[in-house]
């Protein structure tokens, strides 16, 4: 058994005027793990996202995570637009207070691999919704991230940009192998990026489901048309169906 | 925009302003009895004997340099005291509560009112005609300010949240350089009021020299219409370069990266 990065124990959510957001979620990422939440609005899985992070705390369970490094990105690029592309990418740097030599060091890296290279003094204003949202990436990076979660990134792009960003987040997991934790909507989406589905149902949120991926580390179009993508797609489209009917 | 409707956009102000100079021509010439004739000079008299008569335009600006003074110092006090006053609002909801009202109520004052009061409390001198430029161009500030440094997204607060950063962090690298924008909307708006504050203020406390509200109420009572329209010429200047400054200043500050409506 791989070592855990997160662990929800029995986790329940309620939030203020009684919507209850998750009840009483189990689950555990192995460490190097992909994993796709997917399910309908409201179902919680941006609340796991949360509380993982510590940005919320549970209602009741618990959540342990078993680093302090995360990354983190928002559907919106939430980038500081007085900042230019290369301040944007040092904020997590800054905020950790890490010396001159060691923060432009990182954010060199960062803006190396998501191709931002060149563009570092452009305002966020200069650039395509698909930079923003590789700056956003950049910006996470920084923190060296062991779990990078991710709160359906790229939803508000077009298909095309958004398929490529997808392919360029899968090849930075294949290089570092961080924890992910991917919130999406999108069933062929989930089946794509993950190496296992937890499907969630809404009201209250819960797990109702998990597919583990059978494809491996190389995949691209090719995989997202074939009769075993297909067929796993099926599957947990039933399982969600099952849960709304 | 079309090159049509730029030049349009030249056109139609100086034909309006030439309309303008003209109406003011044939009121002056045709409608007014030549005894009536100092409650409307022609133009060309007021051009000439206020502002290309050197000891006259030397009569001008001396006054209008006084009230530029008095509005920009009571402007600065008003900027910090604006600042700090929706700083703290911004920090603490109960301050808000608190104070709130009190600036709303501020703003519905009328200056004028208070005025005998200003004179009674602090006399005649310049501090009092200071007090009514800060009175008056306060408002502005403290809830262009306010609402710029609330007006960062949940999200925004949730990155620096993430990596546990202190309030004062926060203020400073995320809620203030986001309210930039609106303070100087504020700043711009409340320049403006400030020169109507100082011009106010000459009318009523008179000690010191003189700025030019004053100088405005003593031509109208020597009747003397050429150099009272100067004058009033001039502090209508006034107003509108503190409002450019200001206009200008916020484009060098936030012009680079500022769009409305952008997110």
């Amino acid at each position: 058994m791989p070592e855990s990065q997160v662990v929800f124990d029995s986790v329940s959510m309620a939030f203020p005027g009684g919507t209850v957001a998750l009840d009483g979620v189990d689950l555990t990422v192995a460490r190097g793990e992909f994993v796709a939440l997917l399910g309908p609005s409201g179902c919680g899985k941006s609340t796991l996202l949360r509380l993982a992070s510590g940005l919320e705390t549970a209602t009741s369970g618990s959540t342990r995570v078993a680093t302090r490094q995360i990354g983190y990105v928002f559907q919106d690029a939430t980038l500081l637009p007085w900042r230019t592309v290369r301040q944007n990418v040092a904020l997590f740097a800054e905020l950790d207070h890490l010396d001159r030599a060691e923060t432009a060091s990182r954010v060199d890296d960062a803006l190396g691999r998501v191709g931002l290279a060149g563009f570092e003094k452009h305002r966020p204003h200069q650039l395509s919704g698909g930079m923003r949202m590789r700056v956003s990436l950049a910006r996470s990076l920084v923190n060296q991230p062991e779990l990078f979660l991710f709160d359906e990134p790229f939803g508000a792009l077009d298909e095309f940009t958004r398929e490529r960003l997808n392919d360029d987040v899968r090849a930075l997991w294949v290089r570092e192998r961080f924890t992910g934790l991917f919130v999406t909507h999108s069933i062929p989406e989930a089946v794509y990026m993950a190496t296992r589905v937890v499907v969630m149902g809404a009201r209250p949120g819960r797990v109702i489901g998990e597919f583990e991926v059978p494809f491996g580390d190389a995949r691209d179009e090719h995989t997202r048309y074939s009769p075993e993508f297909a067929e796993l797609a099926n599957a947990i489209s039933d399982c969600l169906k099952g849960a709304m009917a | 925009m079309s090159t049509r409707s730029r030049t349009l956009q030249i056109v139609l102000p100086i034909a309006f302003g030439a309309l303008f100079v003209a109406l003011w021509y044939v009121t002056s010439a045709f409608l007014l009895s030549p005894s009536r004739r100092f409650i409307l000079p022609m133009p060309h008299e007021v051009l000439v004997d206020a502002f290309l008569t050197p000891k006259n335009l030397g009569a001008l600006l001396g006054p209008l340099w006084t009230s530029t003074v008095i509005a920009m110092v009571g402007l600065a006090i008003a900027a910090v005291i604006g600042i700090v006053t929706a700083v703290l609002m911004s920090q603490a909801k109960w301050v808000e509560v608190t104070l709130f009202p009190y600036a709303v109520a501020l703003q519905s004052v009328p200056i004028l009112a208070i005025v005998p009061l200003i004179a009674f409390a602090i006399g005649y001198g310049f501090e009092s005609r200071i007090l009514v430029v800060v009175l008056i161009s306060l408002f502005p500030i403290i809830t262009n300010t306010l609402f710029g440094l609330q007006s960062t997204s949940p999200q925004m607060r949730d990155l620096f949240t993430l990596k546990r950063a202190s309030r004062w962090t926060v203020l400073t690298k995320l809620q203030f350089p986001a309210a930039l924008p609106a303070l100087f909307t504020g700043l711009r708006i409340s320049a403006g009021m400030a020169v109507v504050g100082s011009i106010v203020a000459d009318f009523f406390f008179r000690k010191g020299d003189s700025g030019i509200g004053l100088v405005i109420d003593t031509y109208r009572n020597q009747l003397n219409g050429e150099m009272l329209y100067g004058a009033i010429i001039l502090a209508s200047l006034l107003g509108l370069a503190a409002f450019w400054l200001f206009g200008l200043l916020s484009r060098l500050v936030v012009g680079p990266w500022y769009r409305p409506n952008a997110r």
